[in-house]
C-alpha cells in the first residue's frame, strides 16, 4: 500500500511538476560518429575533425603483394609515405596541407560539412563538399614546362548515411582536373562515382571497403581500373588505425584514382588527433 | 458504490495534492554538473552546462534530477565521442537520472548554511542504483538556494565497460561535482 501510494504520488507530481519541463520535445540531434576518421582508406569520409582539433595523419603503402615471400609480400620494397594535417577552424569546416611520396605532390584542401544528418527525425544524410589543389615537385623536363602544368584540381561531393549503430555508407561524386593530361589521347577532366561503407564488429574495431568508378568513353575504360580497397580500423583511444589492401596505384587522391596499373598493396594508415581548445577545467565552475 | 467511491478518492485526492505541491517546489536556474576520472596516467573531465534540469519539492522532501548525457563536454572531442558512443551509449540512454528524497527535512525558508543528503535510485547507463547523495545547502537572503556537493561513481556499477585495448585511461571511480541555484517557481 505504501509503494502504491508513493507511486501515485510520484505520478501525480510528475504530471503536475514534470509535465510541463518533460514533454518538452527534444529538438532532432546531429548524428556523431558515421565513421571513426576524416578518411577511411585511400579518400575522405564526410566526418571533419571536431572544432579547434588538429589531425595529424601518416598513410602507408607497400610493394606489391604478389611479389611474395621473396619481398615478404611487398614490404622489403618499402613504403611510400604521405602525412598529412588537418585543422578545423570552424566547427564544419577543415583546411589540411599534405604531402606524398609517391610522386612528390603537395596538396592542400577545404572540406565542408555542408548538411549533417539528424537524430532521430530532420536531415536524412550527410552532405561534405571537398576541394583540393595540387602541385607537384616531380622532375619532368618533357611533360612539365610550366608552374601551372604541374598543377591538378580534385573537387568531390560525398553523402553519407549512418544506418544504425554499425552500419554507415558513403555515396560520392568526384571530379579530376589536371593542366596537364597524362597523354594527347587523354582528357583533361575525369569523373568518378564512389561508394564506402563500413561495419562496426566491436565498440574498437570496424572492417570498410571502398570503391571508385571511373565514368567516362568506353573505348578508355581498358587503361583505366576502378580502385577499391578493404581493411579493418581500430580506434585505440588515442589513435585510429587502419590496416587495408587496395589495389590503387599512387597515394594521392588524383593518381590513385588514375590506376592504370593495378596493384595489391598492404599498407596502413595512423591518424592523431590533438585538441588546441581550452575546454572546461576541473574546479572553475564560475 | 462505496468501494467504487473509495477507490477513486484517492487519485482524485493525490492529483489535488500534487496540484497543491507546486507551491513548494523549486525549480534549478543553473546546474552545473562535471565529473573528473583521476587516472594514474590520465586525467580526464567534462562538465555539461546545459542538459541538466532539476527541481525540489519540499512538502514531499523529493528531489528529480535529469542530466542529458550528450551535453557533456570535453576539452578532447575524440573522447567525447568515445564517452557518448562507447561508453555512456548516449543514444540508447540518453539521460542520466535521479530520484530521491530528503533524507532530514530541511529549512529552506531560513537564511544560512545547512548539510543536506538525498536517497534515492541514480539511473545512468540504464542502470539503477540506490544512492545517497549529499551535499550542502545555502539559503540565501532572496530565498534562492545554492547546492553544491559531490559524491562517486563506479563506472563497472552501472555496466559501462571499458575494452582492454584503450590508451585512455578511466579511473574506478569517477568524482562527479554539482553547483546549482533553485528559485521559487
Amino acid at each position: 500500500m505504501k509503494t502504491f501510494l508513493c507511486r501515485l504520488v510520484f505520478l501525480g507530481y510528475f504530471l503536475g511538476i514534470g509535465g510541463e519541463v518533460l514533454a518538452q520535445e527534444e529538438p532532432p540531434q546531429p548524428v556523431i560518429a558515421t565513421f571513426k576518421g576524416t578518411r577511411l582508406y585511400n579518400y575522405h569520409t564526410t566526418e571533419t575533425p571536431a572544432h579547434k582539433h588538429l589531425e595529424f595523419r601518416v598513410a602507408h603503402r607497400f610493394g606489391d603483394l604478389r611479389q611474395g615471400y621473396g619481398n615478404f609480400f611487398g614490404i622489403d620494397a618499402g613504403a611510400t609515405v604521405r602525412l598529412s594535417l588537418g585543422y578545423a577552424f570552424f566547427p564544419r569546416a577543415e583546411v589540411g596541407v599534405e604531402r606524398t611520396g609517391a610522386g612528390k605532390w603537395w596538396n592542400s584542401y577545404i572540406k565542408v560539412r555542408l548538411l549533417r544528418q539528424t537524430t532521430p527525425r530532420g536531415m536524412p544524410v550527410s552532405v561534405t563538399w571537398m576541394s583540393f589543389a595540387f602541385i607537384t615537385e616531380e622532375s619532368d623536363p618533357l611533360r612539365y614546362k610550366s608552374v601551372t602544368d604541374r598543377l591538378e584540381y580534385l573537387h568531390q561531393v560525398l553523402i553519407a548515411r549512418k544506418f544504425s549503430k554499425r552500419l554507415s555508407a558513403l555515396l560520392g561524386g568526384i571530379v579530376l582536373h589536371q593542366n596537364m593530361a597524362l597523354s594527347y589521347s587523354l582528357p583533361n577532366s575525369w569523373f568518378w562515382l564512389m561508394a564506402a561503407v563500413r561495419f562496426k564488429i566491436t565498440r574498437r574495431a570496424t572492417v570498410f571497403t571502398e570503391g571508385t568508378f571511373p565514368l567516362w568513353r568506353r573505348k578508355l575504360l581498358s587503361e583505366l581500373y576502378p580502385a577499391w580497397s578493404v581493411g579493418t580500423e581500430i580506434d585505440t583511444g588515442g589513435h585510429v588505425f587502419q590496416l587495408g589492401i587496395t589495389n590503387a596505384d599512387g597515394l594521392s587522391e588524383n593518381r590513385s584514382l588514375l590506376t592504370q596499373r593495378p596493384l595489391l598493396r598492404l599498407g596502413f594508415n595512423i591518424s592523431r588527433l590533438f585538441s588546441l581548445q581550452g575546454g572546461p577545467k576541473y574546479g572553475t565552475m564560475d | 458504490m462505496v468501494r467504487n467511491m473509495a477507490r477513486w478518492i484517492k487519485p482524485i485526492l493525490i492529483t489535488w495534492l500534487a496540484c497543491g505541491l507546486r507551491a513548494q517546489t523549486y525549480h534549478a536556474d543553473s546546474l552545473i554538473i562535471s565529473f573528473y576520472s583521476d587516472a594514474p596516467l590520465e586525467k580526464i573531465t567534462a562538465e555539461n552546462r546545459t542538459g541538466c534540469l532539476s527541481w525540489i519539492d519540499f512538502k514531499t522532501d523529493s528531489v528529480y534530477v535529469r542530466v542529458r548525457i550528450r551535453d557533456f563536454s570535453f576539452p578532447n572531442k575524440l573522447m567525447q565521442e568515445h564517452f557518448n558512443e562507447d561508453y555512456l551509449e548516449s543514444d540508447k540512454y540518453p539521460y542520466a537520472h535521479f530520484w530521491g528524497k530528503l533524507v532530514a527535512p530541511f529549512p529552506y525558508t531560513r537564511p544560512g548554511t545547512y548539510a543536506v543528503s538525498a536517497r534515492g535510485v541514480l539511473e545512468i547507463h540504464g542502470v539503477r542504483r540506490e544512492e545517497i547523495i549529499s551535499g550542502v545547502y545555502e539559503v540565501l537572503p532572496d530565498s534562492k538556494l545554492k547546492l553544491t556537493g559531490r559524491f562517486f561513481i563506479r563506472p563497472a556499477d552501472h555496466k559501462i565497460k571499458v575494452p582492454r585495448l584503450l590508451w585512455e585511461k578511466i579511473a574506478e571511480q569517477v568524482e562527479v561535482t554539482f553547483r546549482a541555484t533553485y528559485q521559487r517557481r
